[in-house]
């Protein structure tokens, strides 16, 4: 088998590298990016800075600020690259964040650095790109079971999408977060959870991760999975017959951010890797797949996305998303986790 | 037949009656073991002499084989002391003991050849592979086994796998000999066969020998002195004639041989009361007592005209080949009673079932117990 | 405890008799810092809140306040009983046919059925959705209902357990009296009378003692109902949200506790089956040899190979889903799905530290396991400490492998414990491993062990060789076969579990069955069945390979086993 030797070579020439460079650092960083990306962020990153082995620990949203959390007496991270702005104001909250001004952060969106950083203050976090909520739906399987391509949230609500529909669970997915948080901000909290409620009940199931429900219904086991634009734009271009879907009620989207984890052993190797998080470098290679980065005009137009995505995002208070995080997620979980009648 | 040709080691090749004079071998005393709240061996107190071949010997369950793992130091007693050739080894580990040992299972390590088998003890000792090839022919030629060191036990017979562990046994010239139960497992012929054996080997090497056997007749014939156990005592110990002939208990009278019991009432230090006969007997010491059993083998049992002796009904009659025995009913208690007698006897009573004759008991040959209950 | 002398204390302790005891100890160290440690960890923190201060029972107050959580013990409770009643049913039909019928095709049946061991328990699950699922072959066969749920649960759990309720009802119909069967034809007795009275009482203690074996696998097992369980939770998974979802590690305990009450009374129950079942079988007996009878032959032959068949389909379609361009919409094969490196999971790194962990446990645990079940059964004194030891050996049984695995990460992950370094590495993995299967790898000692000679040892030291020269030379080697196989059984299980490692992987020791469920959590369908599938054919290799060293060492032994 070539791919069995290839690998077999890899990991060889990979062990030579590490036993020959003798000053590599090793990083511990926790990232919620989506794994297909995660070795070509370390390969950039190591074009630059090869000195620096990045180990990566690699969960849904939910999981890795969980975790962090959990860590907190004893933390085993040196940085967190790529997860959720919503999650690191939860971490910064519980003093887990160090503050780093990453070389050349004046020139980022100040949308995408903490706000802090207008106080004076050195950012806690810095941005690198928004993800945007999105809905996959399978054009081959709607038509065969006539299940309409939805235009809307609302729609996912209307009863011909019963048991169709798939979505994330919000406790360990950001994406499944973000959409909760953004039909709060949408339609207020009353209305949000009235939504829910009805959505509950076309909802065929709950998935640990975000991009699961638009791999589902790539593979045809949904016909709608609610998830995020860069999965359903990478599935739709590997061939899925896939149609990513923009609710015109507006887009709920997080920022995926980096920051330095207080107390970590590397701290001049996390702070090299918090500076080239924040290049434009860096931004370049976010938007390869992202559509919106933190660094003004590098952002290029990516194929399966809208070219007006900026302006259908809602005006998301990410602030507000932390502080309610907690009583959120519980709220969800009383309504609709463990319901085992939704098989 | 394969005999005992083979020369003998020069270094076990001692002159026994020298050893015999040297003393004692082994010395037990107040060897105690319990199981929890069972107690295996009861304060028991014993001495080999150099040289001697003895036979623990007893019903299972007796405590011979406790008795045996406590002297080898695999199942260490509770509390007691046991002194090999002057030197205390109550407390020391297996290892540290001298002696070899012979299982009922042989044991022998089915992986490895007859050689290495009988190697075994010899190459933890580092001699050298000539000194070892040499002394493994020489003890495979003492137990008829020249030629077979390439076999692995499990192509030979039993009795040859018994004589492959007796050699690896004896490899390492322990001063001490265990047998346990070494002969059980073997069917009969090649049993008789190699009892001789065996007792023509220690014997020329004068090498310490204990066995522990449940075969009475295999300590008969092999012991010098044969150890008689139950219940986790010593009942008691002497010569196969002297436990014969003179059986210290009840017990031991009737675990040897066969032996008549009847119910008696004693009448004096010499005489005793049957029924409403008075028999001479030997000095005894159940002089006090109100009852005692008479105790007489059935071939000391005379058997006479009616007029002479006490009255007795034939039963039945058993043909043993060599002797008839003769179950018999006394008239005068109604006792049953067995005889041993020679053919030629018989014929010259006119024996047949429902026939009446007489009885002797010969003084000589009586012994008297305490109690009255026979034992099972 | 009474330990060693029991004279006056001042016995001699050898060299060896020291070492002996030393070794003891190590043994005993292994299972209470291994297990009985963890173990009081982990209920310790069930009753913790989570600042670490006590707080009684109120953790488990809170649980039966959440149905959320009270309705996975009820779904739990049935889908292991579901599983169950089909598995050993199933199992004894079978069973039935391999040692009481004269059916074609005996050996290639056995030989398929157990093939379901050598994949991890997400294999199954993965299949089942490529079977069933919303695009999958026979969807229609589930009149309507969704494989993601209790059927799906309960099908594959039917596939991987079915093979260990096979073995056991195997050995527990072989051991038949062919002189009951005599009688009974002697006097006349109908041949449904003789199975109802003769047949399922001597197998009664294996059906029963397989009945909970199959029970506390269903009920601990993980890798099923995470990949096909759906909206459908149970107690394994619940532990998983508990502590990895959402880092509640004292819910986690708690729930971790209530898994561990079904599995120990089961446990409890075998045991006490075990220990009466002793005297059943008498020596004398006389094999039972079936007699050709066509049409009850065949009837059990289509029945077999039935089970064998979809054995085989359900292994064929993980293969198939793993060569698959873009089910169900491109059909074509590619071997794309086995370039993980770009995927979740760890890529073949997962691979080479699934075999670097799987050839350490079955290294390491099976001499460790081996010594110590010797150590236990053929040294004298010490009593109360071998017993001990054979209790510590026969528990893990009863620890399901999310317990294990919680209760690992509670004690190791203290920062005051000195071992607090083996957080982590690979070594925890190997010690969790290790400990998670040892009862089964014990019993096989203990076995191999009882049918040895009891007199070898006594025979070493009356020849005054140390007592590890005689292990070596002689116990070892007799017992080579039980050894390989307990070294087979360490190393496919450690290729193939899941639950115990999901909590202790870190980004350098990912293994490769976590990596199957990453992949499919990431919904990688095709790289998941992809590594499951590779996990099978690394773990069947090395099936093969023992197959070929026992054939080859029994040919070399054969000189000397013949009679022994």
């Amino acid at each position: 088998m070539s791919l069995f030797t290839r690998s077999l070579l890899g990991g060889a020439v990979a062990l030579a590298m590490t036993t020959g460079a003798q000053a590599a650092t090793e990083l511990t960083v926790y990232t919620a990016v989506e794994s297909d990306d995660l070795q070509k962020y370390a390969e950039r990153f190591n074009e630059a800075h090869p000195e620096i082995e990045i180990n990566w620990v690699r969960d849904s949203t939910g999981v890795i600020t969980a975790r962090l959390l959990a860590e907190k007496d004893n933390p085993q991270a040196d940085v967190v690259w790529g997860l959720a702005a919503t999650s690191l104001l939860v971490l910064e909250e519980e003093g887990l964040l160090s503050r780093y001004a990453p070389e050349g952060v004046e020139a980022l969106d100040p949308k995408f650095v903490d706000p802090a950083a207008r106080n004076g203050q050195d950012p806690a976090w810095v941005g690198m790109d928004a993800w945007v909520a999105a809905i996959c739906y399978n054009t081959i399987e709607g038509e065969r079971q006539g299940v309409p391509m939805p235009t809307s949230w609302e729609d996912l609500t209307r009863p011909e999408y019963r048991g169709q529909v798939i979505m994330p669970n919000p406790s360990s997915s950001g994406t499944g977060y973000l959409n909760v948080a953004s039909w709060m901000q949408l339609w207020g909290e009353e209305g949000a959870w009235d939504y829910m409620d009805r959505l509950h009940d076309n909802i065929a199931r709950y998935t640990h991760s975000g991009s699961a429900p638009c791999n589902l219904a790539a593979s045809g086991e949904a016909v709608v999975g609610v998830s995020f634009a860069f999965r359903g734009a990478r599935l739709e271009s590997q061939g899925a017959p896939i149609e990513v879907v923009f609710p015109e009620e507006g887009l709920g989207w997080d920022m995926e951010a980096a920051a330095i984890i207080e107390g970590g052993d590397n701290r001049e190797a996390a702070e090299t890797l918090l500076d080239w998080a924040a290049s434009r470098q860096a931004n370049e290679l976010y938007n390869e797949g992202y559509a919106v980065v933190a660094y003004p005009g590098v952002a290029q137009p990516i194929d399966n996305y809208p070219e007006d995505i900026a302006e259908r995002m809602i005006d998301a208070d990410f602030a507000w998303a932390a502080n309610h995080r907690d009583r959120l997620l519980e709220e969800w979980q009383r309504r609709y986790d463990g319901k085992s009648d939704s098989q | 037949m394969p005999t005992l040709t083979a020369p003998l080691s020069p270094a076990a090749g001692t002159d026994r009656a020298a050893v015999a004079e040297a003393g004692l071998h082994l010395e037990i005393r107040g060897l105690t073991k319990r199981f929890g709240p069972f107690t295996a061996l009861g304060g028991v107190d014993l001495a080999i002499r150099e040289g001697e071949f003895v036979c623990f010997l007893g019903p299972s369950g007796c405590g011979k084989t406790t008795l045996l793992r406590a002297i080898a130091g695999l199942a260490p007693q509770s509390a007691g002391r046991i002194v090999q050739r002057g030197r205390d080894i109550s407390r020391l580990p297996p290892q540290a003991r001298d002696f070899g040992i012979v299982f009922q299972s042989y044991a022998l390590f089915p992986n490895l050849t007859v050689f290495d088998n009988v190697a075994y003890g010899l190459r933890n000792r580092r001699d050298d592979r000539g000194r070892i090839r040499e002394r493994v022919a020489e003890l495979l030629a003492l137990v008829d086994l020249a030629g077979s060191e390439a076999k692995y036990p499990a192509a030979l017979s039993g009795g040859q796998q018994q004589r492959v562990a007796l050699a690896r046994a004896l490899a390492t010239e322990p001063g001490l000999l265990l047998l346990d139960e070494p002969l059980s497992a073997l069917d009969a012929r090649v049993r008789v066969h190699l009892r001789g054996q065996i007792k023509a080997l220690q014997a020329r090497l004068g090498v310490t020998t204990i066995m522990v056997t449940h075969d009475q007749e295999e300590a008969l014939a092999m012991a010098d002195r044969i150890v008689v156990m139950n219940h986790g005592t010593i009942e008691q110990v002497g010569t196969p004639a002297e436990i014969y002939r003179q059986p210290a208990s009840a017990f031991v009278a009737e675990f040897i041989g066969s032996m008549n019991f009847l119910e008696v009432r004693p009448d004096g230090a010499h005489a005793l009361r049957l029924g409403r006969r008075r028999l001479d007997c030997p000095a005894h010491d159940c002089a006090g007592d109100e009852h005692a059993r008479l105790a007489i083998r059935p071939e000391a049992v005379k058997l006479c005209a009616m007029n002479e002796g006490l009255s007795a009904r034939v039963e039945h009659i058993e043909f043993l080949g060599a002797f008839l025995r003769v179950g018999l009913t006394l008239a005068e208690t109604g006792q049953a009673l067995v005889a041993d007698i020679a053919v030629r006897d018989a014929e010259a009573l006119g024996l047949a079932p429902g026939a009446s004759l007489g009885v002797l008991l010969p003084s000589e040959a009586l012994r008297l117990y305490p109690g009255r209950e026979a034992r099972a | 405890m009474r330990v060693a002398f029991p004279m006056d204390g001042s016995r001699w302790l050898s060299g060896e008799a020291l070492v002996r005891l030393v070794a003891l100890l190590a043994a005993l160290a292994l299972l209470v810092v291994g297990l009985l440690f963890p173990l009081a960890s982990m209920l310790v923190k069930s009753l913790q809140d989570r600042a670490g201060d006590f707080v009684g029972l109120a953790n488990f107050a809170r649980y039966v306040q959440t149905p959320a959580l009270m309705g996975s013990i009820v779904n739990s409770l049935t889908v292991a009983l579901i599983s169950t009643a089909l598995v050993v049913g199933l199992a004894f039909l079978c069973a039935y046919g391999i040692t009481r019928t004269c059916m074609p095709g005996k050996r290639l049946f056995r030989m398929l059925a157990v093939l379901p061991i050598l994949a991890p328990s997400l294999l199954p699950a993965i299949s089942l959705v490529y079977l069933f699922g919303n695009q999958g072959w026979f969807r229609e066969a589930l009149l309507g209902q969704s494989i993601y749920g209790p059927i799906g649960i309960v099908l594959g759990m039917c596939f991987w357990i079915f093979p260990h309720a096979l073995m056991i009802l195997t050995t527990a119909l072989s051991t038949s009296d062919a002189r009951l069967y005599e009688a009974a034809e002697a006097l006349g007795t109908p041949k449904w009378r003789g199975f109802l009275t003769i047949t399922l009482p001597g197998a009664r203690y294996g059906l029963i003692s397989c009945a909970f074996v199959v029970f506390t696998l269903a009920i601990t097992d993980f890798g099923v109902p995470k990949i096909i369980g759906g909206q459908f939770s149970v107690l394994a998974t619940d532990v998983y949200r508990q502590v990895v979802g959402q880092q509640n590690f004292q819910m986690g305990a708690v729930v971790s506790v209530i898994l561990l009450l079904p599995a120990l009374a089961s446990f409890v129950v075998d045991r006490w089956i075990q220990r009466r079942q002793v005297a059943q079988l008498s020596a004398r007996a006389v094999p039972w040899r079936p007699t050709p009878s066509p049409l009850r032959d065949w009837t059990f032959a289509l029945l077999c190979y039935a089970v064998g068949a979809a054995i085989l389909l359900v292994i064929g379609t993980a293969i198939y889903a793993s060569l698959v361009q873009f089910w169900p919409y491109d059909l074509s094969l590619t071997l794309e799905h086995y370039a993980f490196e770009m995927l979740a999971g760890g890529g073949w790194a997962s691979w080479f530290n699934s075999l670097k962990l799987a050839f350490s446990v079955a290294l390491i645990g099976t001499l460790v396991i081996f010594f110590n079940a010797w150590l236990i059964e053929k040294s004298d004194g010490y009593r109360v400490l071998r017993q001990g030891l054979h209790f510590l050996a026969m528990l893990p049984m009863a620890v399901p492998g999310m317990v294990l695995g919680l209760a690992y990460i509670f004690f190791f992950n203290q920062a005051g414990n000195p071992l607090n370094w083996l957080y982590g590495t690979l070594a925890i993995l190997v010690l969790n491993t290790l400990v998670h299967f040892y009862t089964v790898c014990h019993l096989t000692s203990v076995t191999a062990l009882k049918q040895l000679d009891p007199e070898f040892e006594a025979v070493g030291a009356s020849l005054k060789v140390p007592f590890w020269v005689t292990f070596r030379r002689v116990t070892l080697p007799v017992s080579l076969p039980a050894v390989l196989d307990i070294s087979v059984y360490l190393f496919v299980n450690a290729m193939t579990t899941v639950s115990a490692v999901v909590f202790l992987y870190t980004s350098d020791t990912r293994l490769a069955s976590v990596a199957v469920m990453h992949l499919d959590e990431a919904g990688y369908f095709a790289s998941a069945a992809a590594m499951a599938v590779l996990i099978f054919f690394t773990s069947l290799a090395v099936k093969l390979a023992q197959a070929a060293l026992s054939h080859l060492l029994l040919n070399r032994a054969q000189e000397w086993r013949q009679a022994g």
